[in-house]
């Protein structure tokens, strides 16, 4: 979208996201591990959701954001390496992830920008946090349970991911509306 | 046993995390549209308090013009034309002598007819920034011949919005004037200090001060300079000054 650069991280995410669930669809059918892929993701994945979100917050709390990644980040690399031996799904740390970007969204939430919209639904970041909180929300149950699960019952897990599936679905929906509300109006129509 | 207790408390624990979520969407909706609602209400009284600034300085304005037609411009018209009207045409000396001193009155009046149309202070707000402006009606005050004023800027001028100076400069006009009228001063010192973050305009003057006890509810000029201040952004303050008069301080931030 042209003149809308601030969305670009997003973009990031979204492509990086399709790509990573085609391969793990892909090595799924094959039946190779997939879910190492889920340990690098998820830093990747919390980083580019932070410079997304920083845009929109104060210079004070954006300092806390950039800590956060670095924290995050070792973290992660720390549960994968010691607890999950990059083997199984990382579910602590999508969940780690998940709260963190919960806490970010509520906050932009709370404190959207009034002076450029109309409307709380005109507002693009609006929806991309409600999106967020929703699939967050959605896998936050589902990842906790999933781990669980999956010890005692596979294909029982493999059904929990129905919840993930609309969270994901109502995710992708409230992203299509906020980028359609981003996309430039005329404000005026030009007659020949 | 031990699984299943904890899928239940993750159960538990996702509902609330679910309803707390949902809490906040909402909370997140009404918060907005309370705050739309007073950003509305700040922008409204941002274009009141605009259009009365234009209003009282375009009346200002009309004042110092006819100020200057009637105490400058009309009286040297006059002197022009006795001196033309008492022309001796036979006395060719004297004659010249009147004529080329009406030539020089005329010559006057266009230059003060020009400055008065230099003068017209939106129009320099607008076209050279709020430190020029502040000049000229620095340089009326010292017309007056009432007190002596100084103006100094410090640092380097940062470019404030059209909107935001002309209230700026409405503010300090009507600093001015009080000054002029009931501070019985005979110095005034505008100061103006640009740094990165704010700007900090001063003006101090040695009258006979202000009084708060008598003037708090009848100081309209005092409040609607207060209001103006709050409207952009910016800090209104005014105290005594320590040996004799007023200080006031007026902090905008530049962002």
């Amino acid at each position: 979208m042209k003149g809308q650069r601030r969305f670009l991280p997003l973009s990031i995410v979204l492509t990086i996201q399709v790509a990573m669930e085609f391969t793990a669809a892909w090595l799924f059918v094959r039946k190779m591990e997939h879910e190492w892929m889920y340990h690098i993701y998820a830093p990747i994945d919390y980083a580019l959701f932070c410079i997304y979100f920083m845009q929109l917050v104060s210079p004070k709390y954006r300092r806390w954001i950039v800590v956060s990644t670095i924290i995050f980040a070792l973290a992660s690399a720390s549960i994968s390496y010691w607890y999950y031996h990059f083997e199984s799904f990382p579910g602590a740390n999508i969940n780690t992830e998940g709260v963190l970007i919960c806490i970010i969204c509520t906050y932009v939430l709370l404190n959207l920008d009034v002076r450029r919209y109309d409307a709380i639904y005109k507002n693009p970041d609006f929806w991309i946090s409600l999106g967020v909180i929703i699939f967050f929300g959605g896998t936050f149950f589902t990842n906790g349970v999933y781990t669980y699960l999956n010890e005692i019952d596979k294909v029982q897990a493999k059904k929990l991911f129905s919840i993930v599936n609309t969270a994901n679905l109502i995710q992708y929906t409230c992203y299509i509306i906020g980028f359609l509300w981003a996309i430039p109006r005329r404000s005026s129509i030009q007659l020949s | 046993m031990g699984n299943s207790t904890e899928i239940v408390y993750t159960v538990i624990l996702a509902t609330i995390f679910f309803v707390v979520l949902i809490a906040v969407v909402i909370i997140a909706v009404w918060r907005y549209h309370n705050r739309k609602r007073a950003h509305e209400k700040t922008l409204m009284e941002f274009d009141h308090t605009l259009l009365q600034s234009r209003l009282e300085i375009q009346e200002e304005t009309f004042k110092s013009i006819s100020r200057e037609l009637h105490d400058n411009i009309g009286q040297i018209l006059t002197l022009a034309k006795l001196h033309l009207n008492t022309l001796a045409l036979e006395n060719t000396e004297q004659s010249r002598e009147r004529l080329n001193g009406a030539i020089d009155m005329i010559t006057q009046t266009i230059q003060s007819l020009r400055d008065v149309s230099r003068n017209l202070h939106a129009d320099i707000i607008s076209r050279n920034g709020l430190v020029p402006a502040l000049e000229t009606e620095i340089r009326i005050i010292e017309k007056l011949g009432i007190l002596h004023p100084v103006f100094r800027v410090f640092g380097q001028p940062v470019h404030l919005d059209d909107n935001k100076s002309l209230i700026i400069f409405r503010i300090v006009q009507e600093a001015l004037q009080n000054i002029v009228k009931h501070a019985k001063a005979t110095i005034l010192e505008v100061n103006i200090h640009y740094s990165f973050e704010q700007v900090r305009l001063t003006i101090s003057d040695n009258g006979t001060g202000f009084n708060w006890e008598e003037n708090k509810d009848k100081g309209s000029g005092l409040r609607n300079m207060t209001d103006r201040a709050r409207i952009i952004g910016a800090h209104f303050d005014m105290q005594p000054a320590a040996a004799a008069g007023t200080i006031i301080t007026l902090t905008i931030p530049t962002s």
